[in-house]
């Protein structure tokens, strides 16, 4: 029974984009969702597990797709290879960050305006620095169909790799959270002098939560810019990383599968309110996705995850 | 006290506070191999502080914490955990949301191999029968008892050298407070090495060794348990008697 929800729900995920009947519209929506349920699974890390409250998924985010881009344009590097380095660079900057923060015991809204700060200061940086990126946008050489320098006319094409980092991200994640890490963390989050006091190297565990969330969302960075085409640094946007947050605590803080599940119904949800009001009254379809998001919070404080728990436990006992 | 018996804990002319307000003045305490050591005093004397010193979460103004002869004093408190000093802290704090094998393993991080934990487990549950029962319950499930047990199984499963246990009787009802006082007298009959502070200073004083009496952040008085129990001051002051 399990197995053949489990081969039935990939299939789907599998067959999507001939469901959507290859329109490229779609599917590049459809990436873009995943592509943000991406970040909200790799902050499960940061945040769900190790209970930061991390509002920096924008400088990842940004920086992963300038260093993919980059390398690509100027130096006709792969994109594979960008990705890896771009979030190798990401893991960079989170130890410069992380390691003092942790050192010096920054947290909850300390901790979470210090990494919406980064967001800002690294935009700055990259708008002035015109070496690199500055103010007008960086085009990509166009392609037509090239999975070794990882770029393609067709959407399909980053859908499938968003679809692949998005089952690795879970697949970690799943690990951490059944593993010793997940534990560890845990107990950090939780208590964490308890946790100090019972040996466990609360820094340590946190950079490693920190420098996992890093790199996994600046891979979906670099994936972005090269599905679109070009890199700015409009790209290290705030509100990605608020977004994110926003989401995995209606989901469900702490909770598995929640965040990613709400993740990909309240942003289908934005995109379809978008298109179809963002034209009429402007502003109208954030206004509704905000009441969404207090109704959600007002009448299900713990998050949807955990209801939709309780709800199954209700149902299998009958 | 006796010449020849080991060493074990050694507190020597500590003075520490927090930034200007000094807490602790020039504080020495011994705790010896074997025994249960106790810590009394009124609220607000420096107890807390002093343990919060020992287990490296309070960086000392001046003096020394030694282990058997190794300098502690300005190790991190993993260090000093890893090399054989386990608390129990005030309000057990108790990881809520991880089972009670959770919470055990979690007190094993040194503990490497498999084996070993095991063991440890069996002898846990020799001590706490009721934890084994509870093993795959939450934390924030047990009982105010049973989370006490919790809390002192699971800093006692790194097989420490000495454990310091910070008001085990908190919160407990009479019933419970008599139930995990036995529960120290068995810990201290296997030989493990006590040093507990509490407010139920004629139990605890019942069943220490060695005690000492703590009072706006020096050490006033100390002698065997039961003596210290006698004398007319602790009992006008802390007992309310006499």
């Amino acid at each position: 029974m399990r197995f053949w929800q489990l081969a039935s729900f990939g299939g789907f995920l599998l067959l999507l984009p001939l469901i959507l009947g290859l329109n490229d519209y779609y599917i590049f929506l459809t990436t873009l969702i995943l592509l943000y349920t991406v970040i909200v699974m790799a902050w499960y890390f940061i945040g769900g597990l190790a209970g930061q409250l991390d509002l920096g998924a924008g400088a990842y985010h940004g920086l992963g797709a300038v260093v993919t881009g980059y390398l690509m344009i100027y130096y006709n590097v792969s994109g594979w290879i960008g990705l890896v380095l771009g979030g190798l660079a990401a893991m960079g900057v989170a130890f410069i960050v992380g390691f003092p923060s942790f050192r010096f015991g920054l947290k909850e809204v300390w901790y979470a305006l210090a990494s919406l700060g980064l967001v800002l200061i690294l935009q700055k940086i990259f708008l002035l620095w015109t070496d690199v990126a500055g103010p007008l946008e960086r085009y990509i050489p166009f392609r037509e169909f090239d999975p070794l320098y990882m770029r393609a006319r067709a959407k399909w094409f980053y859908y499938y790799i968003t679809l692949g980092l998005l089952l690795i991200t879970f697949y970690l994640a799943h690990r951490a959270k059944r593993g010793k890490l997940g534990l560890y963390l845990v107990s950090i989050r939780d208590e964490e002098e308890a946790a100090e006091m019972l040996g466990i190297d609360t820094r340590r565990y946190k950079l490693v939560a920190l420098l996992t969330y890093s790199f996994i969302t600046a891979v979906t960075g670099g994936i972005y810019a090269s599905m679109v085409g070009f890199y700015h640094p409009i790209l290290f946007d705030g509100w990605i990383g608020i977004q994110t947050a926003t989401i995995a605590i209606v989901g469900g803080l702490g909770h598995f599968w929640g965040p990613p599940l709400t993740s990909v119904i309240l942003l289908s949800i934005a995109e379809y309110l978008r298109i179809n009001l963002g034209g009429t009254i402007p502003g109208l379809h954030q206004v509704i996705f905000g009441a969404i998001l207090i109704t959600a919070i007002l009448f299900k404080p713990a998050g949807i995850g955990p209801y939709l728990e309780s709800l199954i436990e209700k149902v299998r006992k009958r | 006290m006796g010449g020849d018996e080991r060493m074990e804990l050694a507190i020597k002319n500590v003075s520490a506070g927090y930034g200007r307000i000094q807490v602790l003045w020039d504080v020495s305490l011994e705790v010896k191999q074997g025994k249960l050591t106790a810590l009394v005093g009124p609220n607000g004397a420096g107890k807390s502080t002093l343990l919060k010193v020992i287990t490296g979460f309070l960086k000392p103004y001046s003096g020394s914490i030694e282990l058997d002869g190794i300098n502690l004093t300005y190790l991190k408190p993993h260090m000093i955990k890893k090399l054989g000093i386990s608390m129990v802290p005030e309000g057990r704090r108790l990881f809520p949301n991880l089972t009670v094998k959770e919470n055990l393993t979690m007190g094993a991080y040194f503990l490497k191999e498999k084996h070993v934990i095991n063991e440890q487990m069996e002898f846990i549950f020799s001590i706490f029968p009721v934890l084994k029962e509870r093993l795959n319950q939450t934390a924030k499930s047990l009982s105010g008892g049973e989370a006490q047990m919790l809390a002192i199984a699971r800093a006692l499963i790194s097989y420490p050298k000495i454990l310091i246990i910070d008001e085990p009787s908190l919160g407990l009802s009479p019933k419970m407070v008599s139930l995990i006082f036995e529960k120290l007298m068995e810990l201290k009959n296997r030989g493990t090495t006590l040093l507990i502070v509490d407010q139920y200073v004629d139990k605890v004083l019942s069943i220490a060794d060695w005690a000492y009496v703590m009072e706006n952040g020096k050490i006033v008085m100390s002698g065997e348990g039961l003596e210290l129990l006698k004398t007319d001051m602790l009992k006008k002051f802390y007992l309310g008697i006499g």
